[in-house]
């Protein structure tokens, strides 16, 4: 059965597609600096709307007529999901219509709906069933119309929490995904995480952004209130809505148990094997995928051996981040890792975290140990 | 590395590339934007690929570490080409019924559950068996894509494969 097995994986996994001609032309340009990344934007034809949008400089919130959009049902029959263009179009649905300009953009937050069995979205292979849709709109401050290959990854549409950081608690952590699509010079994003109707009391905000990832540059937190506002000296885009919510759906219980869930799973994607399977296969082919060899930072510390002159006290930066890089015997790199990731809140001592790399003969450790004035030590280790 | 390096790079490993970026990202508009990050972002890392240090690896592991960055949003589009993936190849199976073998269409069908299986492994579980059965990597080398020892590589293909046995049992008699 297992020659069985290989076989078909082998058969169902090999290669039959190739990239393009143009694709690898595309690159080989781009490495020449014939062209650039993206296309280069061009005019809107539509200068009426390119006037109006001029005289909208540094910064402003207006409630817009949302004539021009393609409304939010449009926007899911767009991306072929008729279910959810029916949520949008119903009583529970909440429709916005703010703008706001920030850097060189202009958004406008449509509108939101949230309910269950409407898409199916897998994360780590468990289907997220109940889930918050939002409906945006990107485009250019100055009128022209945003180019064709924009997308998901050029702009990050988030949802935040209040009383919770939004560099912590962002899409990603709440098991997020957005479709995207140009029309008429506009992006529109649907963007879709995990049904956060249960915070209504706490708060929800919604973060648009013109990075791929939301660090603590963007948005300020304050811990004492758990508000959360714009970095007003930012450059670019980090616009922040108040988003409306239905009180009635609030459940302080059910929100803390989601924000337990999403931590879990956080946790969860980093996690080494959880346990070795027991079960033993009389098949050699079966035997070699077995494992051997399970490390956790307790037989690190009693089993590895400690390299010297590796130990190094750094101190985290303004943001939180810690910087190190380290080259032993063909193992090297360069490494930036936040605080937050390796330790809990106030926590001294060594951290369970440990980063690890495979040579050829052995493994080398890098771990963490956080002192009393806030310090970081980090040692490296190898296995014998 | 230089223009004629890449090219190189490109026509050596491209194909192998692109597939691996074609399963990380479900849907082929996202795969490309990959595929074209992955050679442009070796570029701007490496003065030159060391021969002797498998390039093959290298650009497998910043291909990997660029979709992890973008991982939920390359994730997001993948209900979405799961539809128009199925109806192309219903339409496909359609038009080569006709004039086509029944044992390719079957066969045909028999890799899309096998690549449906494959996709719903957990990642820890779908990334080895990509390297291991489409990539041809050593247990090493997955080792050194994934950054986790050796013994995880294994105790993941043995998972992985437990897993897949289960969901393709009709399909091993």
């Amino acid at each position: 059965m297992s020659d069985k097995l290989d076989d078909l994986l082998k058969n169902a996994l090999t290669p039959s597609e190739e990239p393009g001609a143009c694709l690898n032309k595309r690159i080989i340009q781009i490495a020449k600096g014939d062209i650039t990344m993206r296309k280069p934007f061009f005019k809107s034809a539509r200068i009426a709307i390119a006037a109006v949008a001029a005289v909208l400089a540094a910064g402003s919130i207006t409630t817009y007529a949302a004539w021009k959009y393609l409304s939010m049902d449009e926007v899911a029959k767009e991306v072929k999901n008729d279910k959810l263009a029916e949520a949008f179009q119903g009583k529970d649905a909440i429709r916005i219509n703010e703008s706001q300009t920030y850097g060189d953009y202009k958004v406008t937050l449509l509108g939101s709906a949230s309910g269950k069995s409407l898409t199916k979205f897998y994360s780590n292979g468990i289907e997220h069933d109940d889930r918050t849709y939002v409906v945006s709109a990107i485009e250019k401050k100055d009128g022209s119309a945003m180019p064709k290959d924009v997308g998901a990854s050029d702009f990050l549409v988030t949802p935040f929490i209040k009383g919770e950081k939004p560099w912590q608690c962002n899409i990603f952590y709440m098991n997020g995904g957005a479709s995207t699509f140009v029309k008429d010079g506009v992006l529109y994003c649907l963007s879709e995480w995990d049904n956060y109707e249960v915070f209504a009391k706490r708060g929800v905000y919604l973060g648009v952004l013109d990075e791929t990832f939301c660090d603590n540059q963007s948005y300020n937190f304050d811990e004492k209130t758990g508000e959360i506002t714009r970095n007003e000296d930012y450059k670019g885009l980090n616009a922040l809505f108040v988003v409306p919510m239905d009180e009635s759906k609030a459940d302080e219980e059910a929100a803390d148990a989601l924000l337990e869930q999403w931590q879990k799973e956080a946790e969860g994607d980093d996690e080494e094997d959880a346990s070795a399977d027991e079960n033993t296969d009389s098949s050699n082919e079966e035997a070699s995928f077995e494992e051997d060899e399970k490390w956790d930072i307790e037989r690190i510390q009693k089993e590895a051996v400690l390299i010297k002159n590796s130990v190094k006290t750094v101190k985290a930066d303004k943001d939180g981040m810690l910087y190190y890089s380290y080259n032993w015997k063909g193992h090297e790199g360069s490494w930036r890792v936040s605080e937050d990731n390796l330790f809990r809140e106030g926590q001294t001592g060594l951290s369970e975290c440990f980063e690890s790399t495979s040579g050829s003969d052995v493994e080398v450790f890098v771990t963490f140990f956080r002192n009393e004035d806030g310090t970081v030590t980090i040692s490296l280790y190898h296995t014998k | 590395m230089n223009v004629t390096e890449l090219e190189k790079c490109i026509e050596l490993y491209g194909k192998d590339i692109y597939a691996f970026c074609r399963q990380l990202t479900y849907s082929q508009q996202e795969a490309e934007e990959l595929y074209q990050d992955t050679f442009l972002k070796a570029m701007e890392l490496l003065q030159k690929i060391d021969a002797a240090q498998n390039p093959k690896s290298y650009l497998l592991s910043i291909a990997l570490r660029l979709w992890k960055n973008h991982k939920k949003k390359y994730a997001t589009r993948k209900r979405i080409a799961d539809m128009e993936s199925l109806t192309e190849e219903q339409q496909e199976i359609e038009e080569n019924s006709s004039c086509s073998l029944e044992e390719e269409v079957i066969a045909r069908e028999q890799a899309a559950r096998v690549q449906r299986a494959v996709q719903q492994l957990e990642d820890k579980y779908r990334l080895p068996v990509y390297l291991h059965y489409m990539e041809e990597l050593p247990l090493q080398e997955i080792a050194r894509v994934l950054k986790i020892p050796k013994g995880t590589v294994k105790s993941r293909l043995y998972q992985a494969r437990k897993s897949l046995k289960n969901m393709l049992m009709e399909d091993l008699v």
